[in-house]
């Protein structure tokens, strides 16, 4: 910066000031304004806080004191704070002060470094926010929402369907006739239509009621029973929200309750991420991405009641406050280093649902109490799994008598008879096994239901329903033999497994405006996973497989996130086009996973056969092994590219401006590129040891705070064990990471060995100030890096090996990690959209790339390599699978010609995929469209509401996505499947 | 040296490629043709020697070529002259210049080619030989197809028949699945104004085609406006056909994107029209050989093969 330090110190002094007279203003109102008052003051003894507000270095600051039902402003630094607000320079406290100043987002930018309790920064937002607006909440922008949504449901949009039978799957398919069920659309299922066209265009609202249960029971258990162990207290204040929430029937439901009191609800978990929403609170309906309905009512309940509560008590706070705001867990603040999903959830996993089907929860119920008899020392536990099933059995039977009233006063006879059948339903599930597919569907529905009480739904997935539920509808069409009756019954499973899965849409996780940036567009990424191989190797494709195959095709919904498991030589080829096929139509799903590469790297960590062969993908991809497997798949996403940067500038981040890892030598001080590789992973192992040292932190913290008694109860091991999952209590234990970046690492590791050490064509400093400059000025350079040195994805040795020499060294460093419940790390390479956060915050890099721009989704060649499909597709598959135990996401995009025969098509998706499987490939993703549809939909995005995209690993509609996300899409090389 | 000894120089490979027959395939383009069609849509891989190669669309204007060429400063671009040492392209830091023919190692371009063998057997698709004129190194491309075929690959040979017969007969043909045959006009005249030969070494190496029987061969002729899209010349082409006892006839739609190539190379090519033709144009010209009583078939496809 060009300005004297005199004109900097009067920057500084007049920002202060005006921070310090807006600060004054807001006190004032916060004092005077009738709407505002209680805000303060509730709940009792009211709001009690030191916040300080300093410029770099700390010396110049403003701060702020709340205590008392005041707000007491004043000028220079504060000791003793709670909270200080580091910034970066005038402009950026500036910006804080100004109309749009989201403090999460200038964390992102790391404008705002926060030190101490990161709540008290949440809420001073809101109360900003409240001051400005004058309590008022912000109305909804009036051309929000989707239009459709004011247009009859006949209108809504039939997707067209696969082509009638070419190929039969011979011995997978028994009961179904056409397993293509070519002739059903949804122009024959109606309620279908109704319910999909509801599910679609209902704007989300933030449901409360959860958190406001939530909250009341944790504080009466704190005032009642202080010393209560924590599974019991977490078990007790399960059963109060689960005895309270609302049961609730909507009209056209197949299937009886909902995950809020919303017909689309946000939900909250103030004990984990809630908090986060609470400076958006009074904007959040007017916010232009994604934005959520919130009355005032609401939104004071939240702010007056429920997060004050949490303020010092939600996970991330507990863990900083055990162990002295430890430096791994200030890192994850920073954002650009590593992001940890355990302040959010847990739920990265999938429960053992055959077993509560076939048991039935009276039965689990019956073995705890046999279980707290025989072993007296484990007796609360077993009784907290006991009451919190007890909680669910209470919200059924509640749900059995709402939908009985419905029954009683409906004039409508179709009404009455499909109430009475949900009564009836919920009268005997999940209490007792079920019987029938509906009763399976109802029982798995309301598990479900209850879950997302104790957890927030965050690739909570539903594991392997077409194995599970096959013999529920074998069953219903075996009694049909005449036709007609029996093309009633298919008629009337594919209905319900429509209607499960719209239910699975009732719900959205909390968001708030920095995380649109991050996780753009996604949603509970619930995975359901078909196919491939039974526990003892045999061929798990079914009728009740082609069934949901059909039932994606129908609703094109980005979530549940279908995956589909291929096992070459076992499953037929007629269910790799089938799955094709459903990919074409949709668009963007399913996605597809080689059994023959994941079984053996689940099998390489140790899990046994039979076990290793019952997997199912949880959240994006990751595999878990149902029911017996807490494996908490996304528990972190690590940036590779950082320790890059950081090894580039001798463990100095250049976003962070500050040393963050080890000293290693000036790149320009290392004699070869062993040496600079050694520096990069001396940055790289350090930064995997921060970041398994915090996620090690937060789980402890939710060890502490947080067990799941309810997941516990229907998880295999704990109950054998008698240990929540979060202790350990499950049969394997694991974490597992995203990885991001690993080509554009490898990528800028090629270019350094090939143009710096061995054709010495460039030197460190005209490299590093090319990379400065992101390459302006510097055209040579870039032009030298993008065509110099090979890319990987194109036909060359060295890329793959430097890949597969990373993911060992990576994979070794997480083996060696002690792990919080004693399990494994296992590294996976997927990126959800974070390629295009952690991308938006780094430099330039000796790949080419330039700054702010996207990593490459998953593990996939860039676009800048310029490679053909099929060597993507070999480059990908001939990397390590066994050092992805928690898989990739390779994404693919490829575009049909207007003039290609479907058939043609679909034949040659099977071709490219079933070479991939046949080559190792471990999982592939294609969306197939074209970039210029695409640029379509960002033009004109109320044509296009129902275009799904995958990102990488999970769905979303298009239309709901960042910008840089939307970019991101567009700019992936695309591939033609037909000729010109 | 005879043509069945020559060494074969490679033009281009092009892996997943669509356009060029049945299925998923990579298509091995050799340098060298006798024929010098206006339209010609592969005209770096007309001489059979080594040309250089523009990339304008990478260049940074830096002039590191110019100060490489040997021939001095103002004369570093393509065309007459130019030996195609490589100086320049070796100075070029954005790849903007490459030298195209290198010559064709038969051992190790095949094992390139089987690493799409995966791809290949699952989509009906494989290898397609195309140029410039395969036809005239068939000793190489004999030994390539042959090492191909043994592997299993299907090989299919792009050619417009300007080649001598006995060693094209005697080393490339027994190792060809399938033959793509280009006749492109019909009228003799007009063959040796457009295409600078007339056509009856084509044409006799068709009846021999035929005669030999073996393998499968489809006939094309790609359409360009103007210039092969006549009703006259259909009709003719359909003529000639239908006198060889053939009943079909694939018209390949005219690309403009050849324009680009010629420029690239430093050849005219503005006076080739800009656009892809309007679907009533190919609906026109489907038409007329339609009512010559042959049928149509979609250009991609393998099924038409007699």
């Amino acid at each position: 910066m060009s300005a004297s330090p005199r004109a900097r110190a009067w920057e500084a002094g007049l920002a202060l000031a005006e921070a310090w007279l807006k600060l004054g203003l807001m006190a004032a109102t916060l004092r005077l304004h009738p709407r505002l008052r209680g805000e303060l003051a509730a709940p009792a003894p009211g709001y009690r806080a030191r916040l300080q507000l300093v410029l770099g270095d700390g010396r110049r600051g403003v701060h702020a004191i709340f205590s008392g039902g005041r707000m007491r402003v004043g000028l220079g630094p504060l000791a003793g704070a709670d909270t200080t607000l580091r910034f970066r320079a005038p402009v950026d406290l500036r910006a804080f002060f100004g109309p749009r100043g989201d403090a999460l987002s200038l964390m992102l930018e790391n404008r705002l470094a926060v030190e101490g309790n990161l709540s008290h920064l949440l809420r001073f937002g809101h109360l900003a926010a409240a001051a400005r607006q004058g309590g008022r909440v912000l109305p909804p922008a009036p051309d929000a929402g989707d239009p459709r949504a004011r247009r009859p449901w006949q209108e809504f949009p039939v997707r067209r369907v696969g082509e009638p039978c070419r190929a039969r799957p011979a011995a997978e398919v028994r009961a179904l006739e056409d397993p293509y069920l070519a002739d059903l659309s949804l122009a024959e299922l109606p309620r279908v239509h109704r319910l999909l066209w509801a599910a679609r265009t209902t704007p989300p609202a933030v449901c409360v009621e959860r958190a406001r249960l939530w909250t009341e029971a944790s504080a009466r258990e704190r005032a009642e029973r202080p010393g209560e162990p924590a599974g019991l207290r977490q078990a007790r204040v399960l059963a109060h929200v689960l005895t309270h929430k609302r049961a609730i029937v909507h009209a056209d439901d197949l299937l009886a309750g909902t995950t809020t009191a919303q017909r689309l609800g946000v939900q909250i978990f103030p004990e984990t991420g809630g908090l986060g929403i609470w400076p958006e609170l009074l904007g959040v309906q007017a916010r232009a991405l994604n934005p959520y309905r919130l009355s005032a009512e609401d939104a004071a309940v939240l702010s007056r009641q429920v997060f004050p509560f949490w303020m010092d008590d939600n996970i991330r706070e507990w863990a900083r406050r055990q162990n002295g705001d430890p430096l791994a867990l200030r890192l994850d603040e920073r954002f650009v280093l590593y992001f940890l999903w355990k302040t959010q959830a847990v739920s990265h996993t999938i429960i053992d649902l055959p077993a509560a089907l076939s048991r039935g929860l009276v039965d689990l119920q019956a073995e705890l109490a046999a279980r707290a008899e025989a072993d007296p020392g484990r007796r609360d536990f077993h009784r907290g799994l006991s009451l919190a099933l007890d909680g669910v059995l209470d919200y059924a039977r509640r749900l059995s008598a709402e939908a009985a009233a419905r029954a009683a006063t409906s004039a409508d006879p179709d009404e009455r008879a499909r109430c009475q059948a949900m009564a009836e339903a919920c009268a005997r599930v999940p209490a007792r096994p079920a019987r029938t597919l509906r009763e399976a569907l109802q029982a798995a529905w309301i598990l479900l239901v209850c879950q997302h009480q104790e957890n927030m739904n965050a690739g909570l997935s539903i594991g392997r329903l077409d194995v599970w539920l096959e013999p529920y509808l074998r069953r219903d069409l075996e009694g049909a033999s005449d036709p007609a009756e029996r093309q009633r019954r298919v008629r009337a499973a594919l209905e319900l497994v429509c209607a499960f899965l719209l239910k699975c849409t009732d719900h959205l996780p909390l968001v708030p405006e920095a995380g649109n940036r991050l996780f753009g567009g996604s949603s509970s990424d619930q995975v359901i996973t078909l196919g491939g191989l039974l526990p003892d190797g045999g061929d798990a494709v079914c009728d009740a497989t082609w069934l949901f195959l059909k039932a994606t095709e129908l609703l094109g919904l980005r979530d549940p996130n279908i995956n589909a498991r291929y096992a070459p030589g076992v499953n037929s080829e007629a269910y790799l086009q089938r799955l094709c096929e459903v990919n074409l139509i949709t668009g963007a799903t399913p996605s597809m996973h080689n059994d023959a590469a994941v079984v053996p790297a689940l099998v390489g960590q140790g899990f046994r056969l039979e076990h290793a062969r019952d997997w199912s993908a949880t959240g994006c991809v990751e595999p878990t092994c149902c029911g017996r497997h807490f494996g908490h798949t996304n528990c972190m996403m690590f940036n590779l590219v950082a320790p890059l940067e950081m090894a580039l500038h001798q463990g100095r981040h250049p976003l962070l401006a500050e040393q963050v890892g080890p000293r290693t030598p000036a790149p320009q001080a290392l004699p070869d590129f062993a040496a600079f590789l050694e520096a990069y992973r001396t940055q790289l192992g350090w930064l995997i040891d921060r970041a398994v040292e915090a996620n090690n932190l937060l789980g402890r913290a939710h060890q502490a705070c947080k067990p799941s008694p309810l997941l516990s109860a229907l998880f295999l091991g704990p109950r054998e064990s008698g240990r929540d999952v979060i202790d350990g209590g499950a049969e394997y234990n694991s974490s597992g990471t995203a990885m991001i970046g690993l080509t554009d690492v490898v990528d800028s590791l090629c270019a350094i060995r090939v143009l710096v050490y061995e054709r010495r064509e460039l030197g460190f400093p005209e490299l590093l100030a090319a990379l400065a400059a992101d390459f302006v000025g510097h055209e040579r350079v870039l032009a030298r890096l993008l065509t110099g040195a090979p890319k990987f994805g194109q036909t060359q040795p060295l890329p793959g090996e430097l890949a597969a020499a990373l993911m060992a060294f990576v994979q070794e460093r997480f083996r060696a990690q002690p792990h919080y419940r004693g399990g494994r790390y296992l590294p996976g390479y997927w990126s959800m959209s974070n390629h295009v956060a952690f991308g938006l915050l780094s430099g330039a890099l000796p790949s080419g790339r330039r700054r702010g721009k996207p990593f490459t989704p998953g593990l996939t060649p860039s676009q800048l390599a310029g490679a053909g499909l099929t060597e993507q597709i070999r480059a990908v598959a001939g990397l390590p699978s066994g050092c992805m135990p928690n898989n990739l996401a390779f994404n693919v995009k490829v575009a049909p010609g207007a003039q290609d025969p479907h058939a043609r098509v679909v034949e040659r998706l099977a071709a490219y995929t079933g070479a991939y499987f046949e080559l190792g490939g471990m999982q592939m993703q294609l969306n197939v469209m074209s970039s210029a549809a695409l640029r379509e939909a960002l033009l004109d995005p109320d044509s296009h509401r129902d275009l799904i995209v995958r990102i990488s690993g999970y769905n979303a509609y298009f239309v709901d996505l960042n910008r840089d996300c939307q970019l991101e899409l567009i700019e992936r090389a695309e591939h033609a499947l037909g000729g010109r | 040296m005879r043509a069945a000894e020559r060494q074969a120089l490679l033009a281009d490979v092009r892996e997943n490629s669509l356009d060029d027959g049945p299925g998923i395939r990579t298509t091995v383009f050799v340098k060298g043709c006798g024929l010098r069609c206006a339209w010609c849509h592969n005209p770096e891989a007309r001489e059979a020697r080594p040309e250089l190669q523009l990339r304008p669309e990478r260049c940074l204007g830096c002039g590191a070529c110019r100060r490489a060429c040997p021939r001095g400063e103002r004369r570093a671009e393509p065309g007459p002259g130019c030996r195609a040492c490589g100086a320049c392209a070796l100075a070029c830091p954005a790849a903007a210049r490459r030298v195209v023919g290198a010559p064709l190692e038969v051992e190790a371009l095949a094992e390139r080619l089987l690493l799409d063998a995966p791809f290949f057997r699952r989509s009906g698709g494989g290898v397609t030989l195309s140029g410039g004129e395969p036809g005239l190194v068939p000793r190489p491309l004999g030994r390539l197809a042959a090492r191909l075929r043994a592997q299993g690959v299907h090989v299919l040979l792009e050619t417009a028949g300007h080649f001598p017969w006995a060693p094209f007969a005697e080393h490339l043909l027994p190792h060809l699945d399938a033959i793509f045959f280009d006749l492109k006009l019909a009228d003799p005249r007009e063959h040796l104004r457009l295409i600078g030969v007339g056509p009856e070494l084509i044409l006799a190496n068709l009846d021999r085609l035929l005669a030999a029987g073996a393998p499968a061969l489809a006939v094309r002729t790609p359409l360009v406006p103007g210039l092969t899209d006549g009703e006259a010349n259909l009709r003719g082409l359909a003529g000639l056909l239908r006198a060889r006892g053939l009943t079909r006839l694939r018209l390949v739609p005219y690309n403009p994107l050849v324009r680009e190539k010629r420029r690239a190379l430093g050849l005219a090519g503005d006076e080739l029209p800009a656009g892809f033709q309007a679907p009533a144009e190919l609906d026109r010209c489907r038409a007329i050989v339609r009512a010559e009583g042959l049928a149509l078939e979609d250009e991609r496809e393998l099924e038409c093969l007699p």
